[in-house]
């Protein structure tokens, strides 16, 4: 049985249709990049599946049970990171597994000073997040996400707001997780990378999923005529860059 | 003489600390159930409230200490407050008004991944207002409520408008004698008072100043 389930998907706002009848499945270690032009949906797609934006119809099955309210189904790394300025690095992963009593006091401490090790940030963990850089608060918020154990994690376009020269430190967290054999869903504008952490690349056009299948497939052989211009557009910016 | 003049002004100046002080420990708890009012969902009272501070902002806080003064007896033939009780009613409802602005202000500008990102981690709603909003919004409204206090340091003056004896007050008694220089003098009792505010409310900015998104 697939770990994430993912049947009918429905959302507007107001007029708008932002996404249509979407319907895919991920198996567990598994790592889906999905890809499209801004608008097309796949950002308000991760958004539903944490539980960001409520669905207008469709369901969300992680492990074969609903995964609304739950906040062991997902984790989420935002564009923008988000870690809370009060609180140093440390206390930002600490705080929801306090507050959600994932341990004694030691242990959630003892955890999260693991998770920034892996992040490469054991230096740091009493810094706040003003005197660290963008790509070292990017991998506080990854550290944070898994400090609540999510059993899916995933990155909302983690590297857009990032100095190009910060990008790679993060990249290669992601990479890191993924030898771990982390389940993860990634939205992101960078081809190379998506070609080469995704198990399945999902390309997203006006709401609807326009293909899937593995980088191989849909870089190489694209069967949608979409998805070729899509593409052809990206690989002209990247290889501008 | 100068010692004569200086304990009348310190007497003046105990009943300034004392509206400075009640007003304070009554209007910041109050703007923000007037804060929450402003906001609220439910638009009747969302209509009212902000209507309320538009009227307490708009019109002037004498009039509105005369008018609580002498509004509930000449108006409704009832009992009204007593002098000082006008005073700390008016003064707390008008600040109160103010800071409820500022409030909603600093709420409003807490960037709304902040409450996503509890919102992900599990947080409840009142966890991530008093474990992650909270603290930035009081960082935020600081420099604002430092020039408010600062501004009723010296309003406490207005009370002389109902004859409470406040250091203002005190000082212009001695005109009367043909003294013109303990009401000059009273000047050195605001300056110093909002000196301390001044010096307080800086400490308690730098102390937060590690917030920064």
């Amino acid at each position: 049985m697939a770990l994430l389930e993912v049947r009918n998907l429905e959302k507007s706002f107001g007029e708008t249709k932002v996404l249509k009848q979407v319907s895919f499945s991920l198996e567990q270690g598994q790592v889906l990049v999905i890809i499209g032009s801004s608008g097309g949906g796949k950002t308000t797609l991760l958004r539903s599946l944490n539980g960001l934006e409520t669905p207008d119809s469709g369901e969300i099955l992680v492990g074969g049970i609903p995964a609304k309210g739950r906040s062991d189904a997902f984790g989420l790394v935002f564009q923008n990171y988000n870690l809370f300025p009060q609180y140093t690095a440390l206390q930002n992963v600490t705080l929801a597994p306090t507050l959600k009593k994932k341990g004694t006091k030691a242990e959630i401490r003892q955890q999260a000073t693991e998770l920034l090790n892996r992040v490469g940030l054991s230096d740091k963990v009493d810094h706040y997040p003003s005197q660290l850089s963008g790509g070292q608060q990017q991998r506080v918020a990854i550290a944070r996400a898994l400090a609540m154990q999510p059993q899916i994690l995933c990155f909302d376009e983690p590297t857009s707001a990032l100095d190009p020269e910060l990008t790679e430190e993060v990249l290669q967290t992601i990479l890191d997780l993924r030898k771990e054999g982390r389940t993860m869903i990634v939205v992101t504008h960078e081809m190379g990378f998506a070609k080469s952490v995704a198990d399945v690349i999902m390309y997203i056009a006006d709401g609807v999923i326009e293909e899937m299948g593995t980088p191989e497939q849909l870089f190489d052989h694209p069967e949608s005529e979409k998805t070729r211009s899509f593409l052809q557009h990206a690989k002209v910016e990247w290889e501008a860059m | 003489m100068f010692a004569t003049v200086t304990l009348e002004l310190l007497k003046g100046f105990v009943e300034t600390l004392k509206i400075f002080l009640l007003t304070v420990g009554f209007s910041v708890p109050l703007g923000v159930v007037i804060c929450m009012g402003s906001m609220h969902r439910f638009t009747p009272l969302r209509v009212l409230v902000r209507g309320l501070v538009w009227v307490i902002r708009g019109t002037p806080l004498m009039l509105q200490l005369i008018l609580i003064f002498y509004g509930p007896s000449l108006l409704f033939e009832v009992q009204g407050f007593d002098r000082f009780t006008a005073v700390i009613v008016a003064f707390s409802l008008n600040y109160a008004c103010y800071f409820s602005e500022i409030y909603r202000g600093g709420y409003s500008s807490i960037p709304v991944g902040q409450f996503e990102a509890g919102r992900v981690l599990g947080m409840s709603k009142t966890q991530i207002f008093f474990r992650v909003i909270l603290v930035q919004v009081v960082k935020n409204v600081l420099a604002p409520m430092g020039n408010e206090f600062i501004t009723l340091v010296k309003d406490t003056a207005l009370s002389r408008t109902i004859a409470i004896y406040e250091v203002t007050y005190m000082g212009q008694s001695f005109i009367k004698k043909g003294l013109l220089w303990p009401l000059l003098f009273t000047g050195v009792f605001y300056l110093l008072f909002s000196g301390v505010l001044t010096v307080l409310f800086s400490k308690l900015e730098k102390k937060l100043s590690y917030i920064r998104s």
